[in-house]
């Protein structure tokens, strides 16, 4: 159990170290030092991000069964445990980072950049563990068949889409349409936020809502 | 036409609905077989 949790650990951060970081910079590079976005918040931009979650979904399996194919053996794993272990520990942090890149390249930066992303990745990484849990926990290696193939898709499509979701409700508006006292006023408010939980924390009390 | 832009346009808008509900049905199906088929091979 403990060596689960040790690796599951490990497969996040380097997921996100590796894959989901640089990505994540450098649309956000490009997205605060743009003149304009090339799209306004609406329907058209999220139906856009809720596509590109789709297409990150595709990559991603695809991804994941190819290094598995590519790679047999050299894990002494079976093909099957290599590939789902893939999609549902190494894929969530990545793909929950595609809708996040794609909304603030299209759109512009959002009002809550950090946490819609971190959001939308906890909502990717629970909805992977979670079928991960319950379709192949403890289930004996076999070769990598269409079955498998077919009920991956499924998990990580739902992923992609639960994730996008959550950055399209997280990130609030885009910070270009939005008068500068408002991007003050809710930043002051979250450093507030934060600084109160710290103290409360610090004296020992709670620091949940309530 | 104009009725039918209006249909096109709702239904791109809730395919993302339809996707997630489909997509999470096929989850618990598959999730019920196993648990049906393990249950058989246990009586078995």
């Amino acid at each position: 159990m403990i060596g689960w949790a040790v690796g599951i650990g490990i497969a996040t951060v380097f997921a996100t170290a590796i894959l989901a970081i640089p990505a994540l910079i450098a649309a956000r590079c490009i997205s605060t030092r743009r003149a304009s976005p090339p799209l306004q918040r609406g329907g058209l931009e999220r139906n856009l991000v809720m596509l590109a979650a789709l297409i990150g979904a595709a990559g991603a399996l695809a991804w994941s069964d190819g290094w598995a194919i590519v790679n047999r053996g050299v894990v002494g794993w079976g093909l099957s445990d290599a590939a789902t272990v893939l999609v549902a520990f190494v894929a969530p942090v990545p793909l929950a980072a595609v809708p996040w890149v794609a909304g603030e390249i299209l759109s512009g930066p959002s009002l809550r950049p950090f946490a819609s992303f971190t959001a939308a990745a906890a909502v990717a990484c629970a909805s992977n563990w979670v079928c991960y849990a319950v379709l192949w926990a403890g289930r004996p290696a076999e070769r990598l068949s269409a079955s498998i193939v077919l009920v991956q898709i499924p998990v990580v499509l739902t992923a992609a889409l639960l994730s996008a979701r959550t950055y399209l409700a997280a990130r609030g508006d885009a910070i270009r349409e939005l008068p500068p006292e408002a991007v003050a006023l809710d930043r002051a408010a979250s450093d507030y936020s934060s600084s109160m939980s710290e103290n409360r924390s610090l004296r020992g009390a709670s620091s949940g809502f309530f | 036409m104009d009725r039918a832009l209006r249909l096109a346009r709702a239904a791109l808008e809730s395919s993302g609905d339809v996707g997630l509900a489909l997509s999470i049905s096929l989850i618990a199906l598959r999730f019920l077989w196993i648990q049906a088929r393990s249950s058989r091979e246990g009586a078995m």
